[in-house]
């Protein structure tokens, strides 16, 4: 019997050991184009895969451009990035969005794992009412979320003063001082974000496999010493990923930021974003703006990387 | 055979998008006849755009051009009009602006200059001033390098709305305590401080503000006869009167309800309309109507509209501007029905009228002073006294706006919350206005 071209000539273990050990570097493309379905496949991501470079590519060349150019269109090589240095502005900018990420970022991920395994225990009873409950909050857009937190937080008429005052303590007036506005930020950013982190790490929890902690009970395991060796192992892929866009999620706020202060008092809440919006839609300095950009966007890549690196990787190396 | 199925595939996909991202044709021959033309007009959300929904029947009916009216959100409406500037773009045929704008309408080549277009006059009904905040080059007042071109000054938008900030205050409780009208900042001080009980129930503040708002400071600053440029673009906001302007504020934040410097229009409305406060500043666009709107407010008419108080006795009642007009966009495809629409809603005191009862702000003499209005719309003689001052407009710079926004507003804000001395942020306020304005030419 021949073989039809179009299937693959080579037997189930053939393909597997081609897919383990990749091909010659020169062979590569000749590899992908063996076989019909990975031609078919190329076929219908490539226009995809073409506008996707198109729209990405153009925005990050431009703003590469912008960099190295004034706002009269002078090229000037690395002037505003060298200004930027000594700018105590986007300085205190910069601080506060890393502070705001150190605070947010562990709190919300420890809140939602705390959720996730509250929701995949055996006392959750309806787990999808809890979830849609739960999640609430990724739904609620920034702006939204920031006007009612900021009415919750009136010094007189806000909900959140209101235990403080049924206990006899002087109510808080919690976006008028750099400090309570700050803690009052995190809250905010603390609700909205840790869903996300709570979604994250119960799709993670639920790939465990159940029968492992059966077995580890038959061993004696207690449920702490199975909780920290079995499930943390399995969602630490998972764990990386919300860390990883938790990050990003609480350093690139900034609706939450318009709408509870404004970045005030003074310029105590101006994290980047709200930095560099300021910068290019109100004082007008896009290609100076544009440097912060690159710089936020410099810093989430780091990040990114010693999160991927620390939290994912050492997974492979246990 | 396979290589061109695919390639047919990869092809057919590839002009699908490019045809989702292709522009919409030309209008054809039919559909530029005048009977067809719709003109878009972009404009902030609330009583700005109201007021001009509220006519597009009538306009149809008697011209036959359609209208369609894009409200904006305030908070990023300046972005957009910056967007249209920066892409040339005649997405809207109409840009009812904020004259503060003017400079970067007119420097991002936005503006028709409708003297030399259309042959626009001034109409005596207007104040001159209405007339000379939308005309470029500025007539006078500090002038930019880019701006001073030796060119005529001419009408390059109409005016529409002639707002002017105000001063407002409980006019029962002035009765009640034996006091007239502040008629200067000591005045303001004095009466704040006599009425100020911010442990009685409910507690009553003596001084209210919009605390994030680099405009509630630059009215301020005018009152008290300071500026931020002086005739040669230089700043001068850290001279005295700059000086004394926010340190001013800095004694009347005492006054303040807590967390009043983080107040915007919402929470300082609140507090006015549930009776918790006394006076302070503020746009009649945004808060007077809900001051005095019966359904929801504690204070509908017991309230006194005044111009801003005087820096002393018998000194002149200075206010700041903040009118709106309609800018022809320069890269509109309906030139002449958007001018229609222009003299159509300028020109015509039944129509400015019409406008002022369906919730807009007149600009003309006779509308500021029609008795129905005044009815409802008890602060508009007052306001109309604050225009003949006359009132002080923002600096004629590109980077106005982002001064008030970016440098005073924030510094405002930290003197409300006692992190900052008056003396101290005029000071930071001032050397970063001239940081900002380094080699800055427009």
């Amino acid at each position: 019997m021949s073989v039809p071209q179009d299937i693959s000539p080579m037997s189930g273990a053939d393909a597997h050991r081609a897919h383990v050990q990749p091909p010659a570097r020169e062979g590569i493309w000749a590899e992908i184009f063996r076989y019909r379905d990975n031609r078919v496949a190329l076929a219908l991501i490539v226009p995809s895969l073409l506008a996707l470079i198109l729209v990405q590519l153009y925005p990050i060349l431009y703003t590469g451009w912008l960099i190295l150019t004034n706002e009269k269109g002078v090229f000037i090589g690395l002037a505003n990035l060298t200004r930027l240095t000594s700018d105590t502005i986007f300085r205190g900018a910069l601080i506060f969005s890393l502070k705001m990420a150190i605070v947010v970022v562990p709190v919300s991920l420890l809140l939602g794992l705390g959720l996730a395994l509250l929701i995949r225990s055996e006392y959750a009873g309806r787990k999808a009412i809890w979830i849609s409950i739960l999640i609430i909050p990724l739904m609620v857009s920034e702006i939204v979320a920031g006007t009612m937190w900021k009415i919750m937080y009136h010094p007189t008429l806000g909900l959140v003063n209101v235990p403080l005052t049924l206990l006899g303590l002087e109510p808080i007036i919690w976006l008028m001082k750099a400090n309570t506005a700050f803690i009052a930020l995190c809250i905010v950013e603390v609700w909205r974000i840790s869903p996300l982190a709570f979604l994250l790490l119960y799709a993670g929890l639920n790939q465990v496999p159940r029968d492992i902690y059966e077995a580890a009970a038959v061993d004696g395991a207690t449920r702490w010493r199975a909780f920290w060796d079995m499930t943390i192992p399995y969602i630490r892929p998972m764990f990386s990923i919300a860390t990883i866009l938790l990050f990003v999620w609480s350093t690139r706020t900034i609706g939450t930021i318009a709408a509870t202060t404004a970045g005030g008092p003074g310029r105590a809440t101006w994290n980047l974003s709200w930095y560099i919006y300021g910068m290019s839609f109100q004082r007008l300095k896009p290609h100076y703006a544009s440097a912060a950009v690159i710089v936020m966007l410099l810093m989430t890549y780091i990040a990114g990387a010693i999160f991927v690196k620390y939290l994912w990787v050492e997974r492979k190396q246990r | 055979m396979r290589k061109i199925y695919l390639v047919a595939i990869m092809a057919l996909l590839m002009a699908v998008m490019l045809s989702a991202c292709q522009a919409p044709p030309p209008p054809t021959a039919a559909e530029a006849e005048p009977e067809d033309v719709t003109i878009s007009i972009i404009t902030a959300q609330g009583p700005l755009a109201d007021g001009l929904v509220a006519l597009i029947p009538q306009f149809y009916e008697e011209t036959g051009i359609k209208v369609a009216v894009t409200p904006f959100p305030w908070t990023t409406f300046f972005e957009k009009v910056i967007s249209l500037a920066r892409t040339r773009s005649g997405e809207f045929d109409i840009i009812f602006a904020d004259d503060p704008w003017m400079p970067n309408i007119v420097d991002g080549g936005l503006a028709v200059n409708l003297e030399e277009a259309y042959g626009a006059t001034r109409d005596p009904d207007v104040p001159d001033i209405s007339y000379d905040v939308f005309s470029w080059p500025p007539p006078y007042g500090p002038i930019p390098q880019d701006f001073q071109t030796g060119e005529p000054s001419q009408l390059h938008a109409l005016p529409i709305q002639g707002n002017v900030i105000m001063f407002y205050v409980r006019k029962d409780i002035l009765d009640e305590r034996g006091f007239a009208p502040p008629e200067t900042w000591d005045d303001v001080l004095k009466i704040a401080e006599a009425v100020h009980c911010p442990d009685c129930d409910p507690p009553f503040y003596g001084y209210n503000v919009r605390g994030t708002a680099g405009s509630d400071a630059l009215a301020l600053l005018w009152s008290l006869g300071g500026g931020i440029f002086d005739d040669e673009f230089n700043v001068i906001l850290d001279n005295e009167a700059g000086c004394a302007a926010l340190t001013l504020y800095e004694r009347l934040s005492k006054y303040l309800p807590p967390g009043g410097n983080t107040y915007g229009t919402t929470e300082m409305v609140a507090e006015v309309i549930s009776g918790r406060a006394m006076m302070g500043i503020g746009w009649p666009g945004d808060a007077y109507a809900a001051f005095e709107d019966e359904r929801d407010s504690d204070v509908a008419g017991k309230m006194h509209y005044m111009p801003l108080p005087a820096a002393s006795p018998g000194a002149p009642h200075v206010s700041m501007m903040g009118h709106w007009g309609l800018v022809l966009n320069a890269h509109s495809k309906n030139k002449d029905a958007a001018w229609k629409y222009l003299e159509w809603m300028h020109y015509n005191q039944q129509h400015a009228l019409d406008y002022a009862h369906a919730g807009g702000i007149p600009f003309r003499e006779s509308v500021f002073n029609d008795p129905d209005l005044i009815e409802t719309k008890p602060w508009f003689p007052a306001q109309f006294e604050a225009l003949m001052v006359p009132p002080k407009w923002r600096p004629r710079s590109t980077q106005a706006t982002g001064i008030s926004l970016a440098i005073l507003g924030p510094a405002f804000s930290a003197v409300g919350a006692g992190d900052m001395t008056g003396e101290e942020a005029c000071q930071q306020s001032g050397a970063e206005i001239r940081m900002e304005m380094e080699g800055v030419t427009n």
